[in-house]
């Protein structure tokens, strides 16, 4: 190798060994809170029940702020089984009818691609 | 070393060299998609391809880069770097299954061009943490084509050493972005924080290894050496061994002197190929070869034998008793030079 290409090599890599041990640590400093860690408070939702007929009710998911969870999947219970009612996901308002089963449901939210709860509240209705 | 122009010259070494590149290479896939497929059972196969080219095209980089420095600091390490660029070219073809599987499976289900997608998917180009890191593996991506493409000796005779050189000294460049691709794309996407410490890890040995290999070189080229009436006493003739040279530093540039068959001469250190150390290689039937790629030069006049037509500098050399003295004056490439002979 000649001498000019030896330099250039050298001077190349001294700042190649600064400047992306830089880019690490400011990488490491600012990095994004991991999605999996996020916990939307009790007061970015609203849920109410409302019987429609004598074997089905009526489940309102009022979402305050856009979910930052890559998926929400809504289930209700009444009893030990688990059923799926769909997604929500933007700010709004979702319906969702479901069997009626009684005068309290257990509704839970689940992020299916971290595999973990997001919420989990029991809501009491009697519209009679 | 040829004569003329053929895709690939294969011998004994380039056909083991590229058994155990292949063998690696299909060993280190199956092993990952294996894996992977075991811990992770609902992983698609598209990801299994693009994660297993991407690291695999990164650990290839990272071998490729060491392969120089480590050369510099021991021979033991020269015959990897005797056919480098089919390593550099199978890291290329590895990183373009990366980015081509990456392009269809994250940005050809629009409704627009999936290159354009690539760089308007994410537009946070005001943020360092945020930055689309798809762009810094697009265009690594696209200097180890270039890179690739003129790898052969066709493109370094027609573009000349000074060019092509050059050009193939932006696989550094190259390897920033890289780092940087990986590094946000990690950081942005993944939790584990393994791959950041693999990186770093890959990272510092590198650094390391070229700073080491640069501060060698640099202490070589500050050596000092006595000028007298234009010769300059180099060493011993009991410092240079049969068939070997002993390498100076003069005017900025280094000069090999040879002892062989009870004779001395001196050629430029610089291998007309790729800029290799003859100085570091040895007489191999009666021609000076280059310790990298094989190219070689009769030691009196500095030409390759006949039909080659590579030539450096020569340079006169003369014996007063042991001693060895050098003048640093260079004739022009090809000039013959009397030898000095060792009574």
């Amino acid at each position: 190798m000649i001498r000019p290409l030896r330099k250039y090599h050298f001077y190349l890599w001294r700042i190649w060994g600064v400047v992306l041990p830089l880019c690490f640590i400011l990488a490491l400093l600012f990095r994004p809170a991991s999605p999996s860690q996020y916990n939307p408070g009790t007061s970015d939702f609203a849920f109410a029940v409302k019987k429609l007929t004598n074997s089905s009710s009526q489940l309102t998911v009022e979402l305050r702020n856009t979910l930052r969870a890559p998926s929400c999947l809504v289930y209700v219970s009444s009893g030990s089984d688990d059923l799926l009612l769909g997604t929500i996901d933007h700010k709004g308002s979702y319906q969702f009818e479901f069997p009626d089963s009684g005068k309290k449901i257990s509704i839970r939210l689940y992020d299916a691609i971290h595999k973990r709860d997001i919420m989990q509240t029991n809501v009491s209705y009697d519209n009679d | 070393m040829s004569a003329s122009y053929q895709s690939i010259l294969w011998n004994r070494q380039k056909k083991i060299y590229d058994l155990v590149l292949v063998c690696f290479v299909v060993a280190y896939i199956s092993i990952f998609i294996t894996t992977t497929a075991v811990l992770d059972p609902d992983v698609t196969q598209e990801t299994l391809i693009i994660r297993s080219t991407s690291t695999l095209a990164l650990l290839l980089l990272h071998v490729i880069l060491c392969i120089g420095p480590l050369a510099r600091l021991n021979p033991v390490f020269l015959p990897l770097l005797y056919n480098r660029r089919h390593l550099g070219v199978t890291m290329f073809f590895i990183g373009a299954i990366h980015g081509t599987f990456s392009i269809i499976q994250f940005h050809s289900l629009g409704n627009i061009n999936p290159i354009l997608s690539l760089f308007l998917s994410n537009t946070h180009y005001e943020s360092f943490i945020k930055f689309p890191f798809e762009v810094f593996g697009f265009f690594a991506l696209i200097i180890f084509f270039l890179m690739a493409i003129t790898s052969h000796d066709f493109w370094l005779h027609n573009l000349s050493p000074r060019v092509w050189k050059t050009l193939h000294m932006f696989v550094y460049i190259a390897y920033l972005s890289i780092i940087l691709h990986v590094m946000l794309g990690v950081i942005q996407y993944e939790t584990s924080p393994v791959l950041v410490v693999l990186l770093a890890v890959g990272f510092v040995a590198v650094t390391i290894l070229h700073l080491a290999a640069g501060r060698r070189e640099q202490l070589n080229d500050r050596e000092q050496i006595e000028v007298k009436n234009d010769f300059v006493k180099v060493c011993n003739i009991d410092d240079i061994a049969d068939n070997r040279a002993k390498v100076v530093a003069l005017n900025g540039e280094r000069i090999a002197i040879f002892k062989y068959s009870n004779k001395l001469s001196a050629i430029s250190n610089v291998c007309k190929h790729q800029n290799g150390p003859l100085g570091e290689g040895r007489i191999v039937d009666g021609c000076i070869t280059c310790p990298w790629h094989g190219y070689q030069y009769l030691p009196h006049n500095g030409s390759s034998p006949p039909p080659f037509k590579e030539k450096v500098a020569t340079y006169d050399v003369k014996l007063v008793g042991k001693e060895v003295w050098l003048n640093p004056v260079a004739y022009p490439d090809g000039t013959e030079r009397e030898p000095a002979t060792i009574n």
